[in-house]
């Protein structure tokens, strides 16, 4: 496993993100738990995760 | 194979989609509609096969299918099925004049012919918007002045979508409705899902249960697909009077919680079915 840490862009709380993570994916922070999009992995970056809209769904 | 997987959100379905076109060796890549620009001479596509819907923004995905199609990309589901059952006018529509048994449905565009449609179908009533999933906006209307409360309410959101009025017959269900999933025109796999409230999606805390598929769902689910022109679809039933009625029929269905109580890998059933096009 090489899980990667990095702080979260609310808090400033430790977050791991898993190895097998892909941009895309949307993260919690165990600590505030706010949600975070991964924009990349390599290097990881995080940004505020889009808020759900009207016509999201299925 | 080059397969477009259409998704701004990678959630665990598109996780498990991703990984299973990984173990067969065919090359996806991820379209995210936030990233591209359509033109004539968008190059997003160039060597794609095939894209699968997956998107989570169901009026971005119409567009972009629409344009797939009329660039000549083969796009699952297609533009039309899609257009068909996202818009619950159409497909309830269709559905019922091909014999398909529905709750009673009535579409009214002002308050005052929402109010005779109501009366028509007699309350309890159910008003849902014309486009929308995980039971949002959906709301029970025991009378006729919660109906005007709720549509000047709708009215108040803005926008025209929220003044036109889909109200449909309040079915009493066994506290649980049907999920089924379909692949390539075949019903692969079913749950329940059950729940106190008269909501029951699991996107409102429906619990999910198996379902061995009977001969009767089998045959209703494919005659519905064969309706709507749908490949891969997550059709919703209800039990009423000894029948099954038609609820909805979703594109871009999720699948986790089907895939916590089901025997089988709706993932991989989905890859499989894309890879023998």
């Amino acid at each position: 496993m090489n899980d990667k840490k990095i702080k979260c862009l609310e808090c400033h709380g430790e977050i791991t993100v898993a190895d097998d993570t892909q941009a895309g994916e949307v993260i919690t922070c165990p600590e505030c738990s706010t949600d975070l999009e991964v924009l990349s992995v390599n290097p990881i970056k995080l940004a505020p995760a889009p808020v759900a809209q009207e016509d999201w769904g299925q | 194979m080059t397969v477009g997987i259409l998704c701004s959100k990678i959630r665990l379905e598109e996780k498990l989609l991703f990984r299973e076109f990984a173990k067969k060796n065919i090359e996806t890549i991820q379209i995210d509609p936030r990233k591209i620009i359509l033109s004539s001479k968008t190059r997003d596509f160039e060597g794609v096969d095939l894209v699968l819907n997956r998107e989570i923004g169901q009026t971005r995905a119409e567009l972009i299918l629409d344009y797939l199609g009329a660039m000549g990309v083969r796009t699952i589901n297609s533009s039309a099925a899609t257009t068909l059952c996202n818009n619950k006018i159409l497909s309830t529509q269709l559905l019922e004049k091909k014999g398909i048994p529905v709750p009673v449905t009535k579409i009214a565009f002002s308050q005052s012919m929402a109010l005779a449609a109501a009366h028509e179908i007699g309350y309890p009533i159910v008003i849902k918007p014309v486009w929308g999933s995980w039971g949002r906006l959906v709301s029970k209307i025991s009378s006729e002045s919660d109906l005007e409360a709720i549509m000047d309410h709708k009215e108040g959101l803005g926008g025209p979508q929220h003044s036109i009025f889909y109200l449909q017959q309040y079915i009493k269900k066994p506290d649980r409705d049907i999920r089924v999933f379909v692949i390539g025109g075949e019903p692969r796999a079913a749950m329940y899902r059950s729940s106190s409230h008269w909501l029951t999606n699991t996107a409102k805390g429906g619990i999910p249960q198996k379902l061995e598929l009977n001969k009767e769902i089998i045959a209703l689910c494919k005659h519905i697909v064969k309706v709507l022109g749908v490949e891969i679809a997550g059709v919703d039933l209800v039990e009423h009077d000894n029948k099954y009625l038609v609820f909805e029929v979703n594109t871009t269905p999720e699948f986790h919680g089907l895939n916590d109580v089901s025997d089988v890998n709706i993932a991989q059933l989905m890859v499989d079915y894309v890879v023998s096009l």
